[in-house]
């Protein structure tokens, strides 16, 4: 395990956080916690222990039963800290939305992660393999300016730089992906986005190299 | 057929929504422990289900704790309902303990479920910006097969000259796939019990679920 930044989701039980600083080196600590933990005596004890032994705590204060805010915090947490080196994740602690948010953060962002507790089981994450890397330029043309209920002609007007036939095939391809959807309306196949990629341009935003 | 997936703590709220929103839904597959709380909540969950003329399938757990365990559970169950043609509409996450919902999670993004989260306030099911993709399909052939090798033999030791021999190919050949999959975090190189000059290779325990 390399040293670098260690991101912990934290509730009100900081053994969770222990076992990680235990098991995995690093140099700077991140707690990801809900706004009402930041004031409780575990949070203000782990913060004072580690700063006993010369490191720093930074906090990020999130709703912990809001899995899009928990997810975009840590996310934005992973970016920042991944540009100065490695980061690892323990997602043992705070609520389940919490954890569920930082496991699906570490995933699309390729850092390693962990769970630990009285054991410390490494998540199957493969390093570096981000989600953004399945889409191609033109894959993020396509999404950056598809509407809802667009067809294939009148997205075709709004792109610039890709060809009918490789449309057709970004269109294909983000459908099996699972980002959008055909619709059959009046005859005509109409694009709309999944219930999970209705922001469809912050994922393009996102993927844009 | 179309299933759903889902897991299931004490409250069925956390799991209902999500079959109420899934209109084409045949049958749901839930997991749950055996807490007499959990089986309250399985019972309501049946006589839902039941009432729609959904088939439920409930699948308890041994201990709801153990996170690879349950998380092996599951991608068991999807990849037998998979061969056998059933399509996965959706796995809700929401119900159970924490490691529960976190190994479906897990299971999602590994097989490419798409995945919801029933929120605990609004009873609203919440999409996750999941993809569609196969996340082991980012491994090649030959890694995948020296992964599960290291699996199948977890209790034996590998030297890289040791592993090339096993699978069949070159000791440079090994040596170009083992730096990768070191790359990718899912295996390490340790000191070899009683010869710490050499070292062995060793899958991490979680990479079976990428497997076949």
């Amino acid at each position: 395990m390399s040293e670098g930044t260690l991101i912990c989701t934290f509730g009100f039980n900081e053994k969770k956080v222990f076992a990680a600083m235990r098991s995995i080196r690093y140099n700077r600590l991140v707690l990801v916690a809900g706004k009402d933990v930041l004031e409780n005596r575990e949070y203000r004890m782990m913060v004072a222990l580690e700063e006993k032994s010369g490191g720093k705590v930074e906090t990020v204060a999130i709703d912990p039963f809001d899995f899009a805010d928990c997810y975009n915090e840590v996310d934005k947490a992973i970016r920042m800290h991944a540009a100065g080196g490695t980061v690892v994740l323990n997602i043992s602690g705070g609520t389940k939305i919490l954890a569920d948010a930082a496991i699906l953060a570490a995933f699309q962002n390729g850092v390693e992660a962990f769970h630990c507790d009285e054991a410390v089981v490494k998540l199957p994450v493969m390093k570096g393999v981000r989600f953004e890397d399945a889409f191609g330029e033109d894959d993020v043309e396509v999404m950056e300016n598809l509407e809802e209920g667009d067809t294939a002609k009148s997205l075709a007007v709004k792109l610039s730089g890709v060809s009918d036939a490789s449309m057709r095939k970004s269109l294909r391809y983000l459908e099996k992906l699972g980002v959008i959807v055909p619709v059959l309306e009046k005859g005509e196949a109409r694009y709309h986005t999944t219930p999970g990629h209705r922001d469809i341009s912050k994922l393009a935003k996102r993927c844009s190299r | 057929m179309t299933i759903l997936f889902g897991t299931l703590g004490f409250r069925s709220e956390a799991l209902i929504p999500a079959i109420r929103e899934s209109s084409d839904v045949e049958k749901v597959v839930f997991y749950h422990d055996h807490h007499e709380s959990s089986m309250k909540a399985k019972s309501e969950v049946c006589s839902y289900c039941e009432t729609l003329g959904i088939k439920a399938v409930p699948m308890p757990v041994d201990d709801a704790f153990d996170f690879l365990q349950v998380a092996k559970k599951m991608k068991q169950d999807v990849r037998r309902y998979r061969k056998e043609g059933t399509e996965i509409a959706c796995f809700n996450i929401a119900g159970g303990t924490k490691l529960m919902s976190s190994a479906a999670l897990l299971v999602s993004i590994l097989e490419g479920i798409p995945a919801t989260y029933v929120h605990d306030r609004t009873l609203q099911p919440f999409h996750l910006p999941l993809l569609r993709i196969r996340y082991s399909e980012t491994l090649t052939t030959k890694q995948k097969e020296i992964l599960r090798h290291l699996v199948d033999h977890k209790d034996s030791e590998f030297t890289e000259r040791e592993l090339a021999d096993a699978v069949g190919v070159k000791k440079a050949t090994i040596n170009h796939h083992v730096s990768r999959l070191i790359e990718k975090g899912v295996v390490t190189l340790i000191p070899k019990k009683g010869d710490r000059r050499a070292k062995v290779v060793k899958a991490e325990p979680a990479v079976e679920l990428l497997l076949e």
